[in-house]
């Protein structure tokens, strides 16, 4: 707070007064201050104490005694303490060594524990790498269960194959097996036709060879006993041919020798045996078996009608039913007591001869089935309105191929490896079954209404819409077609039936005008017409495989037996 | 004691004293002009100015007014310099004029309660 | 400035050593013991022997006892001086401690002042500062301050406070720059030669050529007597707080530094001692 002004001398001088200042201050307060200060102090505190003292005296004199006493007291309390002193001095001395050893026993310890330390360290490095080496091993383990994984995927795959593989190889036996019964069969019957072939000799009227001359020889002498045994010698033949082919057991060429073996005269029909309303609505389709002593037929009322041909006359053996709706096509199995029926239903049916019921019923067309015919290795062929063609294995009752056609499906037959179709598209097309593909396509002039195929496969006869009978001729693929007509045959229907006769030589076929006709091959006229007998539409003829019998059936439930005398 | 009729101005008590034989004497006898003041509610007095000796103190002078005003002896009176400080009552009143008086007078104000702090 | 610090509080807590005593006329029950206390140089008697009147009032009849006054070697000790000068005008030189005669009975009205309560205190030294503010300002300070800032004041001498008595007596002590100090230094000084209670007059800090006054200056004005004279010897010793500052000493310093709490500078002239 001294201003600039007063500091203005000289700075010696001021700060000489200033010093004296200070200087003399300090000193006064040595001297009036610092030496006093504590005696005045214990002073007061003595002065403090001693008037207390003057309280308490009057008491302490009033009895000596008292004091004296408490003195007393106070020693004894002394002494208690006393002891009490050493005592806790004894324990403080126990407590000190019991703290030594322990102290001795922690230093003991102590290096324990360091190495429990380490250890413990150690133990955590460890355990760190198995961790690590843990974790290695379960990302292999990962990888080895994904491994394991897709293996059993593989492997339930490949159990699925197998038994895929299984199924087909077991398929693959059953139909060996059932070839093997069909050829073990047909060996029988080869050794039975060897016996009777013996006993043919015997009499000496067995043909050996197609010549003429035996032709001729059979012509009067069969003429009598065919009906009895011409089976049998058909037997015998087909025996001797596989004899002389040696062992040999092709089905195919046995088969198409054992057709060319059929070498009968086929008689001319004249006269009506039987006229019959076999059904109960039309009639579409009739069949002689392949021994020519049964007779099937099927109408539009459903039913498939077994008739006997004995005596010239037909005569009811059995009704087959099943079909929901009108039959249109019927096949006897030439190697069974089966028959075949196409049905407007879409299906085909199997029965016994013996059982009424179906065994087997082939469903998976989608219009009206028009053909069903006995093909290769138990196979069934149909065709149908629905432009297919279907392949049907007996033994499954399943279809195993269908082939795409063009057109509407009117009748096939089969022949080998190969299908003949006709359609309504005016062409009949031939077809391989191995490639399904159609090999060749022929024209015919009009709608075909049906096809035949000769015994000896060699021609195929198809019926059309334009009035025209078509005989082509199926040997070396060159398809040389001759054509039959006549002054007042009229194909009737779009499913009109023409058929040949069993040895070739004719052709027979219903017409509009209700007659039968018949064309002579060799020459291409007209052979006979057999008239008068049916009053509407002819549907089917069917001629007997023994040459004997020619039946027709017409749209008004009619059939007629016919024979030439 | 005798109060000169013609003056304002008290006479002193003291007058009859001896003077001491310090150089100072004459200071001391030495008169000055006290001009006295009511403050508040207290009685004024006509006569305002007074001459009073240097000597004099507050107290004395407290006393005077006292009398003069006829104020009861129970009850106080202050006397306040400049208005701003009561002097102590042993102050004499010629260094209080040395001090605080102007114009050749000392201003006292005087009154029957505490006016200033 | 650090040794302005010190100053100030060498100068707030200086002390006495003080044997309180009875006076062997007041009647006792039983011999009184002396009292002793370091009393402090700028506190008031009355303010600071609350003790020595409990302790005294122990052994004298309690109602006999009548307001308490000092003595010291038959000289009744004025409670309104300031404790260190009252040691210093009346027992410099003398064998500490400084012996004080209690009395309770026969109070020297002529002499004293009555010191009823602390408030009396409290008012005479509030007078003191206002008085002083009036030589240095004007009163222009002490009435800018407000009532607690007086109170302050008050309760830092009360408590022996000296920061809480300085944060506010600081303000006091302020003057313009450009003066050079206060308008007048407010000082008293004390002599024991006369029964006049001191000398105070209008003194400035810087003459009107603009040097500054220094205490030499003062006493030459004031009381030349106290002076040396050229070639005798030292007849007085200038006291303040108990030590003799150089007559060079700036006024104005020692306004600001050695001034007591009620602002102001109190000099003690007292002869020197004989032997």
């Amino acid at each position: 707070m001294a201003s600039g002004a007063l500091r203005g001398g000289g700075r010696a001088a001021e700060t000489r007064w200033r010093r004296h200042i200070v200087g003399q201050l300090k000193l006064r307060d040595r001297r009036q201050h610092d030496k006093f200060q504590d005696l005045i102090r214990f002073y007061t505190r003595l002065l403090e104490k001693t008037s207390l003292t003057p309280a308490r005296c009057p008491s302490s004199d009033s009895s000596l005694s008292a004091l004296l006493h408490q003195n007393n007291q106070l020693k004894n309390t002394t002494g208690e303490l006393a002891y009490q002193v050493v005592q806790l001095q004894q324990q403080i001395r126990v407590k000190d060594s019991v703290l030594d050893e322990q102290h001795a026993r922690q230093q003991q310890e102590e290096p324990l524990l360091q190495g429990a330390f380490d250890s413990r360290l150690a133990l955590q490095g460890r355990v760190e790498t198995v961790r690590g080496d843990m974790g290695a091993l379960k990302s292999d383990y990962d990888a080895l269960l994904e491994r394991q994984r897709g293996a059993e995927t593989k492997l339930r795959e490949e159990k699925l194959r197998g038994g895929n593989l299984l199924q087909d190889v077991i398929h693959l036996k059953q139909q060996e097996a059932a070839n093997m019964n069909t050829r073990n069969e047909r060996r029988c019957r080869a050794r039975e036709a060897a016996r009777s072939k013996v006993t043919v000799e015997t009499s000496g009227s067995a043909p050996t060879s197609r010549s003429s001359s035996p032709k001729r020889e059979s012509e009067r002498r069969l003429f009598r006993s065919a009906s009895a045994t011409s089976p049998r010698i058909l037997s015998s033949i087909r025996a001797l041919f596989q004899r002389r082919r040696g062992q040999s057991v092709s089905s195919l060429q046995e088969d198409q020798l054992f057709a060319v073996g059929v070498c009968l005269s086929a008689r001319l029909p004249v006269r009506a045996l039987h006229v019959l309303e076999a059904h109960e609505q039309g009639i579409n389709a009739v069949r002689f078996n392949s021994s020519s002593e049964l007779l099937a037929t099927g109408g539009t009322d459903r039913a498939v009608k077994l008739w006997d041909v004995r005596a010239g006359s037909l005569t009811h053996r059995a009704t087959l039913d099943g079909s929901t709706e009108g039959v249109t096509c019927i096949e006897f199995d030439p190697k069974g007591p089966r028959v075949l029926a196409a049905s407007y239903d879409k299906s085909a049916l199997l029965w016994r001869l013996d059982d009424p019921v179906p065994k087997v019923t082939l469903t998976g067309h989608s219009r009206k089935v028009t053909a069903a015919r006995f093909g290769l290795n138990l196979q069934v062929v149909t065709g149908s309105a629905d432009r297919t063609i279907r392949l049907w294995d007996l033994q499954r009752a399943c279809c195993v191929q269908v082939v795409e056609v063009p057109s509407y499906c009117s009748d096939l037959v089969c022949t080998g490896y190969c299908i003949i179709s006709g359609h309504y598209d005016s062409k009949i097309r031939v077809w391989d079954t191995r490639a399904v593909r159609c090999i060749q396509e022929l024209p015919a002039h009009g709608k075909v209404t049906s096809l035949d195929i000769s015994p000896d496969h060699r021609h195929l006869l198809s019926c059309c819409r334009d009035d025209c009978l078509q005989l082509i001729d199926l040997r070396g693929r060159s398809y040389e077609r001759v054509c039959f007509r006549a002054d007042g045959f009229k194909c009737g229907s779009d499913s009109t039936k023409a058929v040949i006769s069993p040895d070739g030589c004719f052709l027979a076929a219903g017409s509009a005008d209700g007659a039968v006709y018949i064309w002579n091959v060799s020459t291409g006229n007209l052979e006979t017409r057999l008239p008068d007998k049916h009053s509407t539409s002819i549907s089917a003829v069917s001629w007997s495989p023994s040459g004997e019998y020619v039946v027709s059936v017409d749209l008004s439930r009619r059939a007629v037996l016919w024979r030439d005398f | 004691m005798s109060d000169n009729a013609e003056s304002p101005t008290e006479t002193p008590k003291e007058e009859s004293q001896p003077p001491p034989d310090d150089t100072s004497t004459n200071d001391e006898k030495k008169k000055i002009d006290v001009l006295l003041k009511a403050v508040g509610d207290t009685p004024i007095m006509k006569t305002k100015k007074w001459a009073v000796e240097r000597g004099r103190t507050i107290l004395s002078l407290s006393q005077f007014i006292s009398r003069f005003l006829k104020i009861e002896g129970s009850e106080q009176l202050f006397i306040y310099v400049n208005q701003s400080f009561a002097p102590s009552p042993d102050q004499e009143v010629g260094i209080l004029f040395d001090c605080f008086g102007s114009d050749n007078k000392l201003v006292l104000h005087y009154c029957k309660s505490q006016a200033w702090g | 400035m650090a040794d302005d610090k010190d100053v100030l509080r060498d100068v707030w807590f200086g002390r006495i050593p003080t044997c309180f005593l009875l006076n062997q006329d007041e009647v006792t029950e039983r011999e009184a013991e002396p009292y002793y206390l370091l009393l402090p140089r700028v506190s008031y008697l009355t303010l600071v022997t609350d003790k020595v009147k409990k302790h005294f009032h122990k052994v004298i009849r309690t109602d006999d006892a009548e307001e308490m006054w000092f003595e010291y070697e038959g000289t009744p000790l004025k409670w309104h001086y300031p404790i260190g000068v009252l040691f210093d005008l009346h027992a410099s030189n003398t064998v500490l401690p400084w012996s004080i005669t209690v009395h309770f009975k026969n109070f020297p009205e002529r002499d004293l002042l009555h010191c009823p309560s602390h408030s009396v205190i409290e008012a005479h030294f509030m007078s003191s500062i206002k008085e002083a503010d009036a030589l240095k300002h004007k009163s222009q300070v002490v009435n800018d301050m407000q009532k607690k800032d007086h109170k302050q004041l008050w309760m830092g001498l009360q408590n022996d406070k000296f920061d809480q008595f300085w944060a506010m007596n600081r303000k006091l002590m302020e003057y313009p720059t450009e003066d050079g100090g206060f308008r007048f230094i407010p000082f008293r000084i004390y002599q024991t030669l006369s029964d006049r209670p001191f000398i105070q007059k209008q003194f400035r800090p810087v003459s009107p050529e603009g040097h500054v006054h220094t205490l030499g200056d003062l006493l030459k004005e004031v009381y030349p007597v106290a002076l040396p004279t050229e070639g005798g010897p030292k007849r007085f010793q200038v006291v303040i707080h108990g030590i003799e500052p150089l007559l060079e000493t700036p006024l104005q310093w020692l306004s600001e530094h050695l001034s007591h709490p009620d602002s102001f500078l109190h000099i003690c002239v007292i002869p020197v001692p004989s032997d």
